[in-house]
């Protein structure tokens, strides 16, 4: 059974997921704090955080973006919208999570996702490529050029990021996100008025400290600012996983009505 | 099996999960079945403000007032709507969002006055 596709069944999920090889159970700690001695952080011959190497990193099921949040205040600062569709999602067992049917989790979501991730650093570009979350990898401009307008862009699932380096935090703002994400598993979710802003860093060769704020004013009253550490898994490769293959939860999902989620017949009227 | 496939990825090519009452809406309205119209509803999402647009293109009518009570997911619109005659009445149409977390059957469905008549609508999201 494929991660992305256990909405509707959580517990199980959480069962399954804490025992899979690539899973960790949600983070507790929020800021990097390293426990153990670990090898230092690894550098680029000019000088530069490799945030890559002969490994992968290892990314924890970040289930509950509300209990990362950082700062004074520590609350989801929802609209009324999203606060009841929170509390509808919840009412479903997130059921229709878009990435339970194997759509990219997109965002901040796709660093919270239980499956690992690579860093492939060139001097113009940074590529993100993902196990998970339908197989995607994401592209990070490092070639100086500015942020387009949000009107300006053809609306994607990992939007139009743009990052730069302060001292040694990798900085990405990102914008033109669409609408067929949630940003996180239990239901919160947004508009295509998201914008991020991640500060991604490596204070040893074993941790890589996570950090988003993200930035809805169709959706949340103030910028709200999550964190998380993922661990290195030092020799570990990538493999292959296709979560659309007989994606069987999709096949058996149906609606408030109990109509098929997915049919090419008409469905009727609730 | 193939055409299925077709069919689903057509499907999820159409996801909408953002602000559940943003997007295309249609179906009809009338005060009958006997007496039924073909209505597009589009509205939008923008500013933290849901605005929106009764029959797009030459004849499209803007509505003044879109209002949604998220306890219990009843939207209201208001806008002038001209009868046979060309005159502006107003058009005020009350129901509620249901089956919000679906992309395909999810239903906005109410009642209606226009002037003095009454009716009832119900719309799909497309």
């Amino acid at each position: 059974m494929h991660t992305e596709v256990m909405g509707a069944v959580v517990a199980a999920a959480a069962a399954l997921l804490f025992g899979s090889p690539h899973a960790n159970a949600q983070a507790t700690v929020r800021a990097a704090t390293p426990t153990k001695a670990s090898a230092p952080t690894p550098r680029l011959p000019d000088g530069k955080v490799d945030l890559g190497g002969h490994g992968m990193w290892s990314q924890p099921w970040i289930t509950d973006f509300g209990r990362q949040v950082i700062g004074p205040d520590t609350s989801i600062p929802f609209l009324p919208w999203t606060k009841a569709m929170y509390e509808y999602n919840k009412s479903n067992q997130v059921a229709y999570d878009p990435q339970g049917f194997c759509l990219p989790p997109g965002g901040p979501r796709m660093f919270g996702t239980p499956y690992p991730s690579q860093f492939l650093q060139q001097a113009d570009r940074i590529v993100v490529i993902f196990e998970g979350g339908a197989h995607v990898w994401r592209e990070i401009h490092m070639d100086g050029r500015s942020l387009p307008k949000r009107e300006d862009l053809n609306p994607t699932y990992f939007g139009y990021s743009v990052g730069h380096w302060e001292r040694d935090t990798l900085v990405v703002e990102t914008t033109g996100f669409n609408e067929k994400t949630w940003l996180n598993f239990n239901g919160t979710m947004h508009t295509d008025e998201l914008t991020t802003l991640e500060r991604i860093s490596r204070p040893n060769r074993d941790t890589l400290h996570y950090e988003a704020t993200i930035n809805d004013p169709g959706a949340y009253s103030r910028p709200w600012t999550i964190a998380w550490d993922i661990p290195w898994a030092e020799g570990a490769e990538l493999a292959e996983y296709i979560c659309q293959e007989n994606n069987q939860f999709l096949l058996e999902l149906k609606d408030d009505v109990g109509n098929p989620f997915f049919s090419d017949v008409p469905t009727t009227t609730p | 099996m193939l055409a299925a496939s077709f069919l689903l990825f057509a499907t999820l090519a159409s996801a909408q999960v953002g602000h559940p009452a943003k997007g295309a809406w249609s179906g009809y309205w009338g005060t009958s079945d006997a007496d039924k119209h073909r209505i597009l509803l589009v509205l939008d999402w923008r500013n933290a403000e849901l605005s929106g647009t009764i029959n797009p293109g030459p004849n499209a009518i803007t509505l003044d007032k879109v209002g949604l009570d998220v306890d219990t997911w009843t939207l209201k619109l208001e806008a002038a709507m001209p009868d046979a005659s060309g005159r502006k009445r107003p058009f005020v149409a009350t129901g509620r969002l249901s089956n919000l977390g679906s992309w395909t059957n999810r239903t906005y469905a109410g009642t209606y006055t226009f002037g003095a008549e009454k009716g009832r609508f119900t719309v799909t999201l497309n």
